[in-house]
């Protein structure tokens, strides 16, 4: 049996390192279990001629194709979207495109303000603090002021240029009378702690070759480490024990199959809102509400392209987001539908991926390709949209009766299908944005094709609340059931807003650790 | 890969990048030769389907084979990814486009008088946000 630890967490992507990080910092015994490994950044091939033909492969979004030596199976035939993640140091934001966005303060009040799913435990003014710290810890780029979001600190850097895109957007959504604002990016535009300035070398959803983007590999675990965090890779967890109504640690599973039992006072998980209720279910725990793997949410995604007479310089520039719109965020029922969704004006790559990816519709090939391409590569520019998923308990995780992973570990199997309200939601965004850009100057909108390679956002299933019986952890991420184990990853969302959740995951996970270190002494462990 | 493939791949590959536009045509850019070993060096993990999928023969009706392909959108994925992946990493291809692979140039501020221009726009127009401390519904929640 290994020495015991004052804190065991379960995950090595944003919202695990986050929490190691500031335990680290506070002096704890901090011991981080990761089942994949670091990135081996000599496969980010941004910038060698076989970039398109490697990236999605080495940096797949879907572990079931990808199917690194750290990934598990998801059985997702009953979903509508596949469960994407990056299991390996770093998580989620190796292959992120590092668009940092808050939740709004109305996210925090859905069942107050539009009479649907539930309000957040605490309100965006609770948040907004944590919000400000993680901004430092990731660099972000950004600019004060936006109209969109309550005033507050600014970035630590300034925004990512417009560029030629985004300054076509700005003037269209003026002309429409839309918001729009510089997009908050966790991508470096100056040299910032150990991260490079930005390149543009286009690659952001396939790893950051160059240091730019804020991967908590790079921003969080060097640190952690250094101040005594120590981080397992190669290590899968099989399950939690627990003795008396507590987690003794965890029995975990080396890469040579060589299984270990790691004791701790207190557990964290940060294995993403997929991992997390497998590993609950797995291990019978912190369960007695009935919600462990339910309230599954996965952002609907649609992009709009659209094409233009000239090169707009859409082959090139960090592909995070140029500008975002957040005009059709807020309920408005007059519409058809409550909640909204955020948008995102990007460029759209390089020559492969104008011909065959579903951003352009599908594949061209035959007559119309080198039009296609000729017409596309440079000279487009597309429209991310974000939409709200609500919570739904028809919608949710659990273990597979017969797929298991490599050691026999029950595989997750997933079930999500999109509502009623999502297909107007979307439908009427996709609308509005190709007005957007028809009013940028496009000849022609494209709008994607249907894709399943789309569930970037993975959030609820252990959903945090006050009420015992209608929640898995209490406000601050910790089990109402089992007093020494916390969750700190997307699990915890009441609802998902419709941005991109990392930083809100970050702040959140910032936010339980002090929890946990103000009140350690209080704190009841594992013996 | 062997040569029975290579065989039925130059058969197909004219018929998904013809030539035209000013542009050769696959098998003009090299595709079937020296196109797919680039690709499979690069993805040699991709050289065993895609043999077991073009290893039956030069088709008589290469276009009848293309549209039976086209049934199966996973085989025909990855020969449609072979052929423009084989093409489009081409350097006289990627020349006549005007296309210069990732280089790298660091981003430059663009904040100047005119995007601060178009900002005060934004401002004007006033915050976009929902205030739920401004309902009537939460006020009364904060009072009590």
């Amino acid at each position: 049996m290994s020495e015991p630890v004052d804190v065991l967490v379960v995950g090595a992507g944003p919202a695990g390192a986050v929490a190691a990080k500031r335990l680290a910092e506070a002096g704890a015994r901090v011991l981080c279990l990761e089942q994949g490994d670091w990135p081996d950044y000599r496969r980010a091939r941004a910038g060698h001629p076989d970039f398109e033909l490697t990236a999605q492969r080495d940096w797949a979004w879907n572990p079931n194709t990808r199917r690194s030596a750290g990934d598990y199976p998801v059985e997702d035939s009953g979903s509508d979207a596949a469960a994407l993640m990056w299991n390996g140091v770093g998580g989620g934001s190796v292959v992120y495109a590092g668009v940092w966005e808050r939740n709004l303060p109305s996210d925090f009040r859905v069942r107050t303000l539009d009479g649907v799913a539930d309000d957040w435990p605490f309100d965006y003014e609770e948040l907004r603090l944590f919000y400000e710290r993680v901004d430092l810890d990731f660099g972000v780029s950004g600019l004060a002021g936006d109209p969109a979001q309550p005033p507050g600190a600014a970035p630590p850097l300034p925004p990512l240029p417009l560029g030629r895109i985004g300054r076509l957007g700005a003037r269209a959504h003026n002309e429409l009378g839309w918001h729009w604002w510089p997009g908050p990016n966790a991508i470096a535009s100056r040299p910032y702690r150990n991260r490079m300035q930005c390149v543009q070398r286009t690659s952001c959803l396939w790893a950051c070759p160059d240091g730019a983007k804020a991967s908590v590999d790079l921003t969080h675990w060097p640190e952690a480490i250094e101040r005594g965090a120590r981080l397992v890779t190669g290590a899968r967890v099989r399950e939690l024990r627990s003795r008396d109504g507590l987690v003794e640690g965890a029995t975990w599973i080396d890469r040579d199959g060589g299984e270990h039992f790691q004791p701790a006072a207190v557990t964290v998980l940060a294995a993403n809102a997929i991992g997390t209720a497998r590993l609950l279910l797995t291990s019978g725990l912190a369960n007695s509400s009935g919600l462990v793997g339910k309230r599954l949410m996965i952002h609907p995604w649609a992009t709009v392209t659209g094409l233009f007479g000239e090169d707009v310089g859409g082959a090139h520039g960090p592909w995070g987001q140029l500008l975002h719109c957040l005009e059709f965020y807020e309920t408005d029922t007059s519409r058809g539908f409550v909640r909204g969704a955020k948008w995102g004006l990007m460029v759209t790559g390089g020559p492969v991926g104008s011909v065959l990816s579903p951003f352009f519709g599908g594949p061209v090939l035959g007559e119309g390709f080198h039009a296609s391409v000729r017409s596309r590569l440079g000279r487009s520019a597309m429209w991310g949209i974000v939409g709200e998923d609500l919570p739904n308990e028809q919608n949710h995780v659990l273990l597979d009766d017969s797929l298991t992973d490599e050691h026999g570990i029950p595989a997750p199997r997933i079930v999500h299908a999109r509502d009623e309200n999502v297909e107007r939601l979307m439908a009427f965004n996709v609308e509005r944005a190709r007005e957007s850009l028809t009013a940028m100057g496009a000849y022609e909108t494209i709008v994607g094709a249907a894709d399943r390679e789309t569930g970037w956002h993975l959030l609820g299933t252990a959903c945090m609340g006050t009420d015992p019986e209608t929640s898995v952890v209490d406000p601050f991420g910790r089990s109402h059931d089992v007093a020494n184990l916390w969750i700190v990853d997307g699990s915890t969302w009441p609802t998902s807003a419709a941005v991109n959740p990392t930083a809100t995951i970050a702040a959140l996970a910032l936010r339980s650790a002090e929890r946990l270190l103000a009140g350690r002494r209080d704190q009841v462990r594992a013996a | 890969m062997n040569g029975r493939a290579r065989e039925v791949l130059a058969s197909l590959a004219d018929l998904l990048v013809p030539p035209g536009d000013g542009m050769p045509s696959a098998l003009e850019a090299g595709v079937a030769s020296a196109g797919i070993d680039r690709v499979l060096a690069a993805c040699p993990e991709l050289e065993s389907p895609l043999v077991r999928l073009l290893d039956r023969g030069t088709p008589p009706d290469p276009a009848g084979l293309l549209d039976e392909l086209r049934t199966d959108p996973q085989a025909f994925g990855l020969l449609a990814f072979a052929v423009v992946g084989a093409y489009l990493t081409e350097p006289r291809v990627m020349d006549r486009l005007g296309y210069r692979g990732r280089p790298v140039a660091p981003v430059a501020d663009d904040l100047d008088a005119g995007v601060r221009s178009l900002l005060e726009s934004v401002l004007e127009r006033g915050p976009v946000y929902r205030d739920p401390d401004a309902t009537p519904q939460r006020r009364a929640a904060r009072a009590t």
